[in-house]
């Protein structure tokens, strides 16, 4: 499956466009991680966990998308965007990524 | 590190210049020892108001205010009222060990050790208390937290049925019942009729006419209390409904497009916001995007 942010493949013909594709996850709020994650910006050093659980919610918005690519038919995913919304407010650090484009499919 | 080093950090000396460090020292020993008189002063002629003796809050006040007087004058810069602390440790094993042989270890002077601790470190002594202790104090809760729920859920409602009464879960406790059940949409987005598409310039398909801006959009409302510690379970609630609102917005936005004649929209974009706050976040989600006939 070829990712792509652009709005058209360059030197590729598009054959078929299917529609849009979405993939949502998210990372809860946990105390703990909240905790170190402060004692670790208070002493300074890179706070890897939350980093860890980002690249991991990423990877599995993504993937969520592609299957429903794949599905379709389609062997790429256009006009790609990826969103971090944070619920913040009474719901902690509560954070929705979401990925999502447009299926279709190219000559190759 | 050594006191010397420290000093120098608290001073914020840029320059390893020996004359700054000894006028710094002057400035600290200059407010120590006028703290320390003024302590002295206050018990030889028992300056005390409702048998509390104005000291304890005099001498480690006037011994910062000197330090810093002095540092300021001689170096232009404060020293950050060290003899302040330091007279607080002398107020605290004069006042309440030396003079107070009877002194017990109990709650009373446990509580007041805090409070003299809280009132000389305010910053440290807070971060402690509040995130380190409490943090820990919420993770084991939190950690225990899916067990009792499991026994609060499995008991209570077993026995209000015993009782003949109905069982209803917590408003705050996200369940698929209580939060925004009437949501589930069966049907995929892109089988309304409707071509979304996130790219503005489909290359390969002509756009006959332009339609203009439409947008579809849904609140879930939400009666969250404060501080709610999320267990798994509620998070996967959560997103199951953020992914079936999505399909509703996108429902809707197909809705408008199709009253208006077009079969596709194109430069789609998923937007999550949330609305609300203290009263109770609501969620906001809106698909929008440029309404076209191909």
């Amino acid at each position: 499956m070829l990712f792509s942010s652009t709005s058209s493949l360059e030197g590729k013909n598009i054959i078929e466009y299917y529609g849009v594709v979405t993939g949502e996850s998210l990372i809860g709020a946990n105390v703990y991680k909240d905790l170190f994650s402060g004692v670790r910006d208070v002493v300074g050093g890179r706070t890897s966990r939350y980093e860890i659980e980002i690249q991991e919610a990423r990877l599995l918005a993504i993937e969520s998308m592609e299957e429903k690519a794949h599905d379709l038919g389609a062997n790429a995913i256009i006009g790609l965007k990826l969103d971090y919304s944070n619920l913040g407010g009474t719901m902690g650090n509560t954070i929705l990524i979401t990925a999502y484009g447009t299926a279709v499919k190219f000559e190759e | 590190m050594s006191f010397k080093d420290s000093l120098k950090k608290r001073i914020s000396i840029r320059n390893n210049n020996p004359k700054d460090i000894f006028f710094a020292a002057i400035s600290i020993i200059f407010g120590t020892v006028l703290g320390v008189l003024s302590y002295y002063l206050c018990f030889r002629f028992n300056l005390a108001i409702f048998g509390w003796n104005i000291a304890f809050v005099l001498s480690p006040l006037l011994a910062g205010y000197c330090e810093t007087y002095l540092s300021k004058k001689i170096m232009d810069e404060t020293t950050g009222a060290i003899s302040a602390y330091l007279l607080f440790f002398v107020t605290v094993v004069h006042g309440f060990i030396l003079t107070n042989p009877t002194l017990g270890f109990n709650g009373i002077s446990i509580g007041v050790s805090l409070i003299i601790l809280q009132s000389a470190f305010p910053l440290a002594f807070n971060y402690i208390f509040f995130v380190v202790f409490l943090g820990i104090l919420s993770y084991i809760g939190g950690f225990f937290k899916p067990w009792t729920d499991k026994i609060y859920f499995s008991i209570v409602p077993f026995v209000k049925k015993l009782f003949g009464r109905e069982f209803k879960p917590p408003k705050y406790r996200l369940t698929t019942d209580n939060f925004a059940q009437d949501l589930y949409e069966e049907v995929d987005p892109n089988e309304h009729g409707i071509l979304f598409l996130t790219t503005h310039e489909p290359y390969q398909i002509n756009v006959k006419k332009y339609l203009g801006h439409f947008e579809g959009s849904v609140i879930i409302p939400n009666e969250n209390k404060l501080f709610e510690v999320k267990t798994k379970q509620e998070e996967l609630i959560l997103l199951i409904r953020f992914k079936e609102a999505k399909n509703r917005a996108l429902k809707n936005l197909a809705n408008s497009v199709k009253q208006a004649g077009g079969n596709g929209v194109i430069d789609l974009e998923i937007d999550y916001n949330i609305v609300g706050e203290l009263a109770g976040d609501k969620f906001h989600i809106i698909a929008k995007g440029i309404a076209v006939v191909f």
